[in-house]
């Protein structure tokens, strides 16, 4: 696994530096930028390579976010799941970025210092309507969330958040608007198909309740990360579940989740951790 | 009642006190003056008598015009002139008439006389009628004097008045307007339209200040929260964490969570408050509440509760969407939290009425108690103890009566539309 993370951070490294000096040809000449064109096609149908797996690596997010602290927890947070950040903290820097880099998804707060981020959200969708944006706000405001979704924004995610729904939603949103949907989760021996909503373990499709495979589907996505019953219970229930019982819930879903993997002969990747939560990964 | 019309009227009240104690007065005075014309007249006619007596002494009595002379003996004792009142017959009609009379015993020249005058009088009926006539005919005439000029004040000289409460009437203090007023030659009017202006314009202002306190509070928390949300995160993510450390960065997490949901609930609170919602519209209520029950069937088959339902359809409410959903999802989360292990809840919707009772564990507290925030009847700490709260704003807030009943072990919650 460390060897894994080693690969990714060396490739995402160079890819980078690829990029930069792309981007600084770019700037000389026009072929720089037809060369940047044909490399980024390349990176994409890397990104999306064999058995149509979802690979979430070097997608490039850009966080427009005025508090640096959440930044960088977020940044720490999705680089570890592959995501490459950079960070502006208002809609100038936004725009200036913009103008220059391409990104797969803009994480959009909506107060910043110099305006609303509602009207970059405008700009976003006229001039770089391939992005995906994904707005967070501290403002519950139920028109806002609307407004913001009716104006083309893929997801809205209301403050505070779990990292591990952000990570989720992100996956989605980049899966959704790059890799049209139709495209896999795998681990091991299980396979997500996201669009029929289907589950298979060593190709026998299981029968899983649709709480059963959105639970699923968080773990996949967040593999190897620890998902408290917290996280959990609001991934599945929202704001429906503030009671304790919910907790046993979780327990009840993942209980019947592992025996359901089991019966196809599946092994249990989903662990306990004792006080904790559950986390899924390669034992 | 408009106030011109009250004025009018407890003027007229007075005034017709007055015309009948003034025509009860001019009554009196004039039958008065009538009487002492009448006794002077008699008088007058008296002296001319005597004088005609003292020129010509006649040697027998007669009886001409109103006049009754006869002599009498030297023994009856001289007196008067006295006036009374007497009865006498009219000289043409025939008919008994109420007369004044003059009455005495003079002596002319040696012989006594026993003179009676009498003269019609003006009887006290006529007097009545001719005063209560005059009275009348006035009183009319101040009458429809007094409501022309009612009319004619209330229509051009309250005009502004009635302006500025059509303009208070309007007033919306989400508008942000403050209350636009014509300046009138009426010092009075321009006071009060003076200080309806500052009054209006600083509830604007603080209503505006409220709100954003409100709605910055709700968003300033946040925040942090959500950074210190990350942070745990972050290090619940650590591999060499300790069971104590791992339990307690937990609890922080749940903590967290619950002061952020508190901090939103309580701006929604606030929200709902200060009529923050305005998006009315129809609301097929049946479907919302099917919808609604869609999302919870889990939740019940995983707490074994029975559901039974008699819900009518195509029951239609106005009101904003989001709030009318809060409120009722407010009112089946409370009936699943409060439930008892295999408990039942029923739900009946008709046409005003929506009626949710569900089995729960006796209780000691007030009922009507639960609609308090943070009033909690105990054993659940997870819950915020606002969404009954929440929802009586929202039934409030559109007129509704909600009401909470415990019999025995049975909570019922009623909501009439």
């Amino acid at each position: 696994m460390l060897f894994k993370v080693t690969i990714d951070s060396m490739v995402k490294n160079l890819i980078d530096n690829i990029n930069i000096s792309l981007i600084f040809l770019q700037s000389l000449t026009r072929y720089g930028f037809f060369i940047k064109r044909r490399f980024l096609d390349k990176l994409d149908k890397f990104k999306f390579s064999s058995k149509r797996e979802a690979i979430f690596i070097f997608v490039k997010v850009l966080i427009v976010e005025d508090n640096a602290a959440l930044t960088t927890i977020i940044t720490t947070y999705l680089e570890r799941s592959g995501f490459v950040c950079e960070q502006v903290t208002d809609l100038k820097q936004a725009l200036e970025k913009l103008y220059g880099f391409s990104y797969d998804i803009v994480l959009l707060d909506l107060t910043l210092p110099d305006g609303d981020g509602l009207t970059l959200l405008e700009q976003l969708k006229s001039k770089w309507s391939a992005t995906g944006v994904l707005i967070m706000s501290a403002k519950n405001a139920l028109d806002d969330r609307l407004k913001g979704l009716d104006m083309g924004a893929d997801d809205y995610l209301p403050k505070p958040f779990h990292m591990a729904e952000l990570n989720s939603r992100m996956k989605a949103i980049y899966r959704r608007r790059h890799q049209k949907g139709a495209v896999n989760l795998i681990f091991k021996e299980i396979m997500i198909k996201v669009e029929a909503k289907e589950v298979e373990v060593n190709n026998i499709v299981l029968d899983l309740t649709k709480k059963e495979f959105e639970l699923l589907r968080y773990f996949m996505v967040n593999k190897n990360r620890l998902l408290t019953k917290q996280a959990i219970a609001e991934h599945l229930w929202g704001d429906y579940m503030d009671m304790v019982d919910s907790f046993d819930f979780v327990y009840q879903h993942i209980k019947n989740l592992r025996k359901k993997i089991k019966d196809a002969g599946g092994q249990d990747y989903i662990s306990t951790v004792y006080g904790g939560g559950y986390k899924m990964m390669e034992s | 009642m408009n106030l011109i019309t009250r004025f009018t009227l407890a003027f007229v009240l007075v005034a017709a006190v007055v015309f009948i104690g003034g025509g009860f007065i001019s009554y009196q005075v004039v039958k008065k003056e009538i009487q002492s014309e009448e006794k002077r007249f008699l008088k007058s006619r008296y002296k001319r008598l005597l004088k005609y007596l003292e020129m010509s002494p006649p040697a027998n009595g007669f009886t001409r015009n109103k006049t009754i002379l006869e002599p009498v003996n030297k023994d009856v004792s001289l007196y008067g002139p006295i006036f009374s009142d007497t009865l006498v017959q009219h000289e043409h009609f025939g008919k008994m008439e109420n007369q004044i009379k003059l009455e005495s015993v003079v002596e002319i020249a040696g012989q006594r006389y026993h003179i009676i005058q009498f003269d019609l009088i003006v009887e006290s009926d006529d007097i009545i009628k001719s005063v209560t006539k005059s009275m009348l005919i006035t009183f009319l005439i101040l009458l429809f004097s007094t409501v022309m000029i009612a009319l004619f004040i209330s229509y051009y000289m309250l005009a502004p008045f009635r302006i500025l409460l059509t303009n208070i009437q309007n007033f919306s203090i989400t508008q942000k307007e403050p209350i636009q007023f014509t300046i009138s030659k009426v010092k009075e009017f321009n006071k009060i339209n003076h200080f309806l202006l500052d009054m209006t314009s600083k509830i604007i202002s603080d209503y505006q200040l409220l709100k954003e306190f409100t709605e910055n509070s709700s968003h300033e928390f946040q925040t942090p929260i959500a950074i210190i949300q990350g942070k745990l995160e972050n290090m619940l993510e650590e591999n060499n964490l300790s069971q104590s450390q791992m339990n307690s960065l937990i609890e922080m997490q749940s903590t967290l969570s619950r002061l952020s949901k508190m901090t939103t609930s309580l701006s929604l609170l606030t929200k709902i408050e200060n009529h923050e919602f305005n998006n009315t519209e129809k609301l097929n209520l049946s479907v919302i509440l099917r919808a609604l029950l869609k999302e919870y069937e889990e939740l019940l088959i995983l707490k074994k509760i029975t559901l039974s339902m008699d819900l009518a359809k195509d029951i239609e409410i106005s009101g904003d969407r989001v709030l009318v959903q809060i409120m009722l999802t407010n009112l089946i989360s409370n009936a699943i939290r409060h439930n008892i292990e295999s408990g039942k809840i029923n739900l009946t919707l008709s046409a005003n009425t929506f009626i949710i009772w569900n089995s729960g564990l006796p209780t000691d507290v007030n009922p009507s108690d639960f609609f308090e925030r943070f009033k909690k009847s105990n054993q659940h700490g997870n819950s915020l103890g606002l969404g009954l709260s929440i929802a009586q704003k929202i039934a409030e807030n559109y007129k509704y009566c909600i009401n909470y009943q415990v019999e025995d072990d049975r909570h019922i919650l009623k909501l009439n539309f």
